[in-house]
């Protein structure tokens, strides 16, 4: 009868922690339609200005803000934070405590994020990109995302083996994310020092947060889902944890190469993004080597094509940025539509892709049905594949062409870069502007068929056995 | 396995005989013990298995992949199938759960380098060093001192309420205001220093604005103000109106344009 009570006790903590990651990743689908919807009529109002003129609210600098906020926070931080709920217990043994905390938390997060946007909505925004939110919103949102850290690092205290690389990445881009939060509202700075401290935190929540976080779901979920059961290679996950770490935030400056910064600091950041290359090239090995061997699940799996999408890009846009550093290539897409292509493929692309394989996979076992339509899934792959790849190498092309055309203009005197004549350089791009906006609400309608499917699989979908866990031991916890 | 013991367990729980075999099998992997232990356990026949609790804090060498890999759960915890919906449990059994399952997660052997908090904790020193090296000292040391003739831009009160405006109405992600020594910038005027107090930007979907106060026809006040509330009257219909702004807003916001020079 003792083991009866102990297991049914652990069985009930234990559920409730998978409840918690359940309303995350739920809440986060929410936000992600939200989020993708803001984006289209941003890209709208970049490619015709004219539409819903006049209203504050729907200007160009108010919804860019706004989209990208509850996009890395709405819907990107809430589901990798459900993500680590989910993962934490089972790949530690150590139960979530202050489940209830985690859960009041979730509601916390997402009321902080909507009155941040709608005050970034209302004009009180302060310009600090991604951590647009007005200083007091932004200081809640630190708490918000301190609240996660603490209950992962509450649970973990007493564990002192050596962590999977899985849990190592996730709980440590749990840690970093408040640190970059807090590290965004360092106050006493001038513009240009502003603008370093943007480049840093808006590069850290791209690798330290997203791509990390994402990087641990995908070291998860490949040998899971595989029946591999394990990676590839821990030792390579570890080089690509610390150079991770080292890099990227650092690394961010580059974008503002030839700016008003050290040069010294653009060297820097031009070093550490080629360093990041090593994060690339060890993701690949790593998934490609784990999942070596398994076409047939990979065929069979829906969950598994997305966070293989999601992973075997991740070079894509690491590559492309450490490229871009370079003084003579950011001559040309410094201060162009090139970064938004990076920024766009990372949190739609990579971070959509692996976040939605987590849903896909975990979402039916903790809610206790069966996904809808796996149809309906594969057509968010489809849509979301081509999608973001339009979108991004159309705003990478942006970016080439206007930056081509400013440097002819001062060579040839074709066009003038200032004033009234700074319209006549943009006609060039004006085509890809059009195949960005395509791109964009083509992602959005995988992200509705996403929605769609997530609706329908809690509404309707097929009963099956719901998983929960037990902890091998209660610990005295 | 005891099939009785199975079965009786199976039918306590409401689950599938395979998954209380399996997770038995699980259980005792884990501990060191038989799944015949473990069930006994279970059912209250008998103490629960001692669990074997892993050497602390020594240093493990790194143990060879198994020749043949044998699968065991997840770290220490185990997927246990909970039965479907009362109302449901008739059209979906929770075996069908079971048998769609993929194989459980065999946790790879940890590179014995540390435990978790310590190589968080190594990593938020990391982060730390790196942002003080790269965003705290850069700020604090502006490459203008080395350059002479080069005067400070100051801002009157005014202005820097308008810089407000400027930031809150996300202007800085259409026009830069910085000025690059590079071929691109060429005719945008004399480049921008770190000790500017302009908003740099991030992108240039609009012209530079780091000197659109000392530059003709922008250099004037009335003109600006037409540009933000009226840009179609200047034939500037890719740009949006900022009529919505209070006069006191859009006042502001033309001084500081007038004082970006």
């Amino acid at each position: 009868m003792v083991a009866e009570a102990q297991h049914s006790t652990t069985s009930r903590a234990a559920a409730t922690s998978d409840t918690v990651a359940r309303q995350h990743l739920l809440l986060g689908t929410a936000f992600l339609l939200v989020a993708g919807f803001l984006t289209t009529v941003q890209v709208l109002k970049a490619v015709f200005p004219g539409v819903l003129d006049g209203f504050g609210f729907w200007t160009y600098g108010r919804l860019r803000p706004m989209a990208t906020a509850i996009a890395v926070f709405g819907w990107l931080t809430i589901t990798l934070i459900g993500a680590a709920y989910y993962l934490m217990p089972r790949l530690s043994g150590a139960p979530l405590r202050y489940v209830r905390l985690a859960g009041l938390n979730l509601w916390f997060t997402a009321a902080v994020v909507v009155v941040g946007a709608l005050s970034v909505g209302l004009g009180m925004g302060d310009g600090f990109e991604l951590f647009e939110f007005p200083i007091w919103a932004d200081l809640l949102l630190v708490v918000a995302l301190a609240v996660p850290a603490f209950v992962v690092a509450a649970s973990m205290r007493r564990r002192s083996d050596a962590p999977p690389s899985a849990l190592l990445y996730v709980v440590a881009a749990l840690v970093w994310l408040p640190a970059i939060a807090a590290a965004a509202s360092l106050p006493g700075l001038e513009p240009v020092g502003v603008s370093i401290l943007s480049a840093f935190t808006t590069s850290a929540v791209h690798y330290l947060w997203v791509m990390a976080s994402g990087l641990g779901i995908v070291f998860y979920l490949a040998p899971k889902l595989t029946g591999r059961g394990a990676l590839f290679s821990d030792q390579l996950a570890r080089i690509g944890f610390w150079t991770l770490a080292l890099a990227g935030g650092a690394s961010g400056y580059a974008r503002f190469t030839h700016g008003p910064g050290p040069e010294w600091l653009e060297t820097t950041a031009i070093v550490l993004g080629l360093l990041l290359v090593v994060v690339a090239i060890t993701s690949f090995i790593n998934v490609a080597g784990t999942l070596r061997d398994h076409r047939e699940e990979i065929r069979g799996s829906i969950a598994l094509r997305f966070a293989l999408a999601g992973a075997l890009l991740i070079p894509v846009p690491i590559v492309l940025s450490a490229l871009a550093g370079f003084r003579s290539v950011a001559a040309v897409v410094g201060l162009t539509s090139w970064w938004d292509g990076t920024s766009y493929f990372i949190l739609f692309g990579i971070g959509g892709w692996i976040t939605a394989g987590f849903v896909y996979a975990v979402l039916p076992r903790i809610l206790g049905r069966d996904l809808f339509d796996t149809g309906t899934a594969a057509w968010h792959l489809r849509l979301t594949l081509v999608g973001v790849s339009v979108a991004s190498i159309a705003l990478w092309l942006e970016g080439l062409a206007a930056g081509f055309t400013w440097a002819g203009g001062n060579y040839s005197g074709a066009y003038v870069n200032t004033g009234e004549g700074f319209v006549h350089t943009l006609s060039a791009v004006s085509i890809l502007q059009i195949l960005v906006l395509i791109g964009v609400m083509v992602t959005f309608c995988g992200q509705l068929a996403h929605g769609y499917l997530i609706y329908r699989t809690v509404t309707s979908g097929s009963p099956v056995a719901q998983e929960v866990l037990v902890p091998k031991e209660a610990d005295g916890e | 396995m005891s099939n009785e013991l199975t079965a009786a367990l199976a039918e306590q729980l409401a689950a599938s005989e395979a998954l209380v075999r399996r997770s038995a099998d699980a259980r005792a992997a884990a501990l060191g013990t038989t799944p015949d232990a473990v069930l006994a356990a279970w059912s209250g026949a008998a103490a629960p298995p001692a669990p074997v609790r892993p050497e602390p804090a020594a240093p493990r060498e790194p143990e060879p992949e198994p020749v043949l890999p044998e699968p065991k759960p997840e770290a220490v915890t185990e997927a246990v199938v909970s039965p479907a919906p009362a109302e449901e449990q008739a059209s979906a059994p929770a075996a069908t759960r079971q048998e769609e399952a993929p194989a459980p997660l065999r946790e790879p052997e940890p590179v014995s380098s540390g435990s978790l908090g310590s190589l968080v904790l190594g990593s938020l020193v990391i982060f730390a060093i790196m942002l003080i090296a790269t965003v705290v000292a850069p700020s604090s040391s502006p490459n203008a001192q080395t350059l002479d003739a080069v005067e400070r831009i100051e801002l009157s009160a005014d202005a820097l309420q308008g810089r407000e405006v400027y930031l809150a109405e996300g202007c800085a992600y259409c026009h830069t205001q910085q000025v690059r020594p590079i071929v691109t910038d060429a005719d945008l005027g004399v480049v921008t220093l770190s000790d500017s107090p302009l908003v740099p930007g991030f992108q240039r979907l609009g012209p530079d604005l780091a000197h659109v106060g000392s530059r003709a026809p922008t250099d004037s006040g009335s003109r600006l103000t037409g540009y933000l509330t009226d840009p179609a009257a200047f034939n500037q219909s890719s740009r949006p109106s900022f009529d919505y702004l209070s006069s006191r807003d859009i006042e502001s916001i033309v001084a500081y344009l007038l004082e970006s020079k």
